[in-house]
């Protein structure tokens, strides 16, 4: 298996994440600009790029937050919804790899909600995804 | 001349010690080579080296326990001087060594995990088996 190429690793980390989270919550790339929610959502905000201090010509780490916002506006109720997901995520995130989290930390979302911001990083390949000709 | 691409990987493996699995006691688990070296220099100044065959160590590191039953700290203490087999899965293949147990720290730093870090004789060299 070859590395995960920069250029595409944001979708790259998405499908790996999806299999990780409840199938009834939503996963959206972007930043986390929460209005009003029809389902617990977490949104993957593509935040830094650094080289790999092991190999740094090549290779890179980036970060990621995934913000966990909780559909459920009552605080208590909200981490009934999600704590234990949160603890199942870094769990698995474990066991990858090529991802690695950093922290998970309570945070208020935009001031309605009271949800989780999961910091993780990738490992990556500083090239572009090869054309199926190449 | 081909470019050869690197595809870094995270280092997470469970580490067995005898026949039980211990990757929750333990930041680092590697074995590790040192060459043994030699330098002759003749009478014109001319300098030869020489390698060898690497001798190996086990090096690992993680926290004191002295309350879990059969904790790797226990364990290491209680089989001091005993060969024991430590293995685990990294990239594709199972890397298995004989390693001659050696005590492990005991105490620490104040209002810090306990730790211990400590580097083991390895019988001969590690062998890597690809996992099918």
């Amino acid at each position: 298996m070859s590395a995960e190429h920069l250029d595409k690793i944001r979708e790259a980390v998405l499908a790996e994440i999806r299999p990780l989270l409840p199938e009834e919550w939503d996963l959206k790339p972007g930043l986390a600009s929460v209005k009003e929610l029809s389902r617990t959502t977490v949104y993957c905000e593509y935040t830094r790029i650094e080289p790999l201090p092991e190999a740094p010509m090549g290779n890179a780490r980036v970060g990621f937050d995934l913000t966990v916002s909780p559909l459920n506006k009552d605080v208590t109720k909200a981490e009934d919804l999600v704590d234990a997901h949160v603890v199942d995520l870094v769990l698995a995130l474990d066991a990858h790899d090529w991802i690695s989290w950093s922290l998970a930390e309570k945070k208020s979302i935009a001031d309605t909600y009271l949800g989780w911001v999961v910091t993780i990083s990738a490992l990556a390949s500083v090239s572009k995804t090869p054309t199926p000709e190449e | 001349m081909a470019k050869i691409a690197a595809k870094p990987v995270l280092f997470k493996a469970p580490v067995s010690f005898g026949t039980d699995e211990y990757s929750a006691h333990l930041s680092q688990a590697e074995f590790v080579p040192t060459q043994p070296t030699a330098t002759f220099t003749d009478l014109d100044g001319k300098t030869t080296n020489f390698g060898g065959d690497s001798s190996w160590v086990f090096q690992c590191a993680g926290l004191q326990d002295w309350e879990t039953v059969n904790s790797l700290s226990i364990y290491l203490n209680a089989h001091e001087g005993e060969e024991i087999a430590v293995s685990f899965p990294f990239a594709g293949q199972t890397h298995t060594g004989t390693v001659i147990a050696a005590a492990v720290n005991i105490g620490g730093t104040i209002n810090t995990p306990a730790q211990f870090s400590i580097s083991m004789q390895v019988q001969g060299a590690p062998v890597s088996e690809v996992i099918p």
